[in-house]
């Protein structure tokens, strides 16, 4: 066997972390939306939120304990938790919030003021843009 | 085994097998539209069948980060136990 090739592949596999995709939920409301993403394991210390391009990465660091004897069987995979979403241009970025409660962490992302719904008619509110942008 | 919040759930052991069960419930919903969703809402049950006989009584449970963990401790038979011999 080539061992300088299988020395490669090693470090190649420390650099390149693996991660799990988790479960999401998005729910929209008239002023923004409410994210929920399921990350079994994590709590706030191991949680990061960044913003970058209207791009939100969630990042979940598991706290795993040692395992005391003998594992017999696992089925959760112990690799950390990384998500990225391409946030709606309407949304605030500056006004984003979130918590985390078992796992689970809920992010409110409220749109920003000028694109929250009106109360006249759509129809008007767009005829009135279109002759606005030919001037 | 992740559980989340929102649920309600029993864990029971019977004839050597732990059976954990339970709900999770949906958000109310007031008026809002669903964009989008993974996450599983409904019943779940699981049953894993022990390999040993444990002491019920002191079967203890924890959750924490969303995480159950059940803790059975053996039962004293079946524990190993060192056997003495004695030579005549």
């Amino acid at each position: 066997m080539n061992t300088f090739a299988h020395k490669n592949r090693d470090a190649d596999r420390a650099q390149d972390e693996q991660f799990v995709a988790p479960s999401a939920s998005v729910v929209e409301a008239g002023d923004g939306y409410t994210l929920e993403v399921e990350m079994p394991g994590v709590n706030k210390e191991g949680l990061k939120i960044s913003i970058e391009n209207n791009e939100l990465t969630i990042l979940g660091h598991r706290s795993l304990l040692a395992v005391k004897g003998t594992l017999i069987h696992r089925e959760s995979r112990p690799d950390n938790y990384r998500r990225t979403f391409e946030l709606d241009p309407s949304i605030d970025a500056d006004k984003i919030s979130a918590k985390i409660d078992q796992g689970v962490v809920t992010l409110k992302l409220p749109k920003a003021e000028h694109v929250k719904p009106f109360h006249f008619s759509e129809k008007l509110f767009h005829l009135a843009n279109c002759r606005q942008r030919r001037n | 085994m992740h559980v989340n919040r929102l649920f309600s759930g029993t864990i029971s052991l019977h004839d050597g097998t732990l059976t954990i069960s339970g709900e999770r419930k949906s958000e109310p919903s007031n008026g809002e539209k669903a964009e989008r969703t993974e996450r599983y809402v409904g019943k779940f049950r699981r049953s894993i069948t022990l390999p040993t006989r444990v002491n019920a009584n002191n079967v203890s449970a924890t959750y924490r980060d969303g995480i159950l963990t059940v803790t059975l401790p053996k039962a004293e038979e079946a524990k190993p136990k060192q056997i003495q011999v004695t030579i005549d």
